[in-house]
């Protein structure tokens, strides 16, 4: 007699068709739990799927509405621009006029 | 999925039945269903109530499979079900006093004492019945400290009772044990 041998009862078939028919409808119901389960994590997986794609959608949307609003105002900065050249221009011309120290003497007296 | 399921561990068997797997569920019971049903029968000594638990601790298991700790040794925890299923259904239907008088003197024996004590004796079936015409205490003393992996501490915390007189029990039961197997002999 092995270890243990005193321990196990076979059960007979009776007893195994009992269990089986009192165990597959908690099993059935476990099947369909996990599927429902499995379903809501393939959704709350997809949450920021969706969010990315959303995002995506309203920068290519507002890039268009920039492109049309935008447009007026880099014509605006150029035309700043141009007038912090013109100023630089003046400044640069001031300059050279001291550049003679004589004029500058001059200036002086 | 779990094809062959001879060479699937426990472990993963119940996480297989935890997503409804009826394959997965019979690969276990093939596996354990002698050992429930045995150690339930040993416990309750009824062959009708035996069934009553084998089938109440398949549904624990099944119930359990979700939240079942791979981490744990299976046999051992099917077990500690068996058995506190027994427990509760003896207790449901008699009161067992395990607080009996006991005799100091009667002290704890090795658990190979006794598994040689039935190994000497090749008649599986007389074993079987005369474990069962032990006392009530006594038999579920010896059934739970010989089957689980259990103290005389956890054994005495598991009957709500000292562990002197589990002590007492144990010792009590391997002598009537050992007086009939060896006048059988």
């Amino acid at each position: 007699m092995s270890r243990q041998d005193w321990l196990n009862d076979d059960p007979s078939d009776k007893h195994k068709n009992a269990v089986e028919n009192a165990i597959l409808p908690e099993l059935k119901k476990m099947s369909e739990d996990h599927r429902s389960e499995r379903a809501w994590r393939w959704l709350i997986a997809l949450v920021p799927v969706g969010a990315a794609a959303m995002a995506m959608w309203w920068v290519q949307n507002n890039d268009v509405q920039q492109n049309e609003t935008v447009e007026p105002e880099f014509l605006a900065m150029a035309e700043v621009d141009e007038l912090v050249s013109g100023d630089e221009l003046e400044l640069l011309e001031d300059l050279e006029m001291f550049e003679d120290l004589e004029d500058l003497e001059s200036w002086n007296s | 999925m779990l094809i062959g399921m001879k060479n699937v561990s426990d472990g993963e068997l119940m996480k297989a039945i935890a997503t409804g797997s009826a394959k997965a569920f019979r690969e276990l019971f093939s596996r354990y269903s002698s050992l429930v049903l045995g150690y339930g029968r040993r416990m309750v000594k009824d062959q009708g109530l035996a069934e009553d638990v084998s089938q109440e601790v398949w549904m624990r298991v099944v119930r359990a499979a979700p939240t079942y700790q791979d981490k744990n040794l299976f046999r051992a925890w099917l077990l500690n079900i068996v058995r506190n299923t027994s427990l509760n259904l003896i207790r449901s239907r008699s009161h067992f006093d395990f607080k009996s008088e006991f005799n100091e003197n009667e002290v704890g024996f090795s658990k190979d004492e006794v598994e040689s004590l039935f190994s000497r004796n090749r008649e599986l079936k007389k074993v079987k019945q005369l474990i069962e015409e032990l006392p009530d205490q006594q038999r579920l003393a010896l059934v739970i400290w010989l089957s689980e992996d259990v103290s005389y501490e956890d054994l005495a915390q598991q009957l709500e009772t000292s562990v002197s007189a589990v002590k007492s029990l144990l010792f009590r039961a391997r002598s009537t044990l050992e007086q009939q197997l060896k006048g059988d002999a």
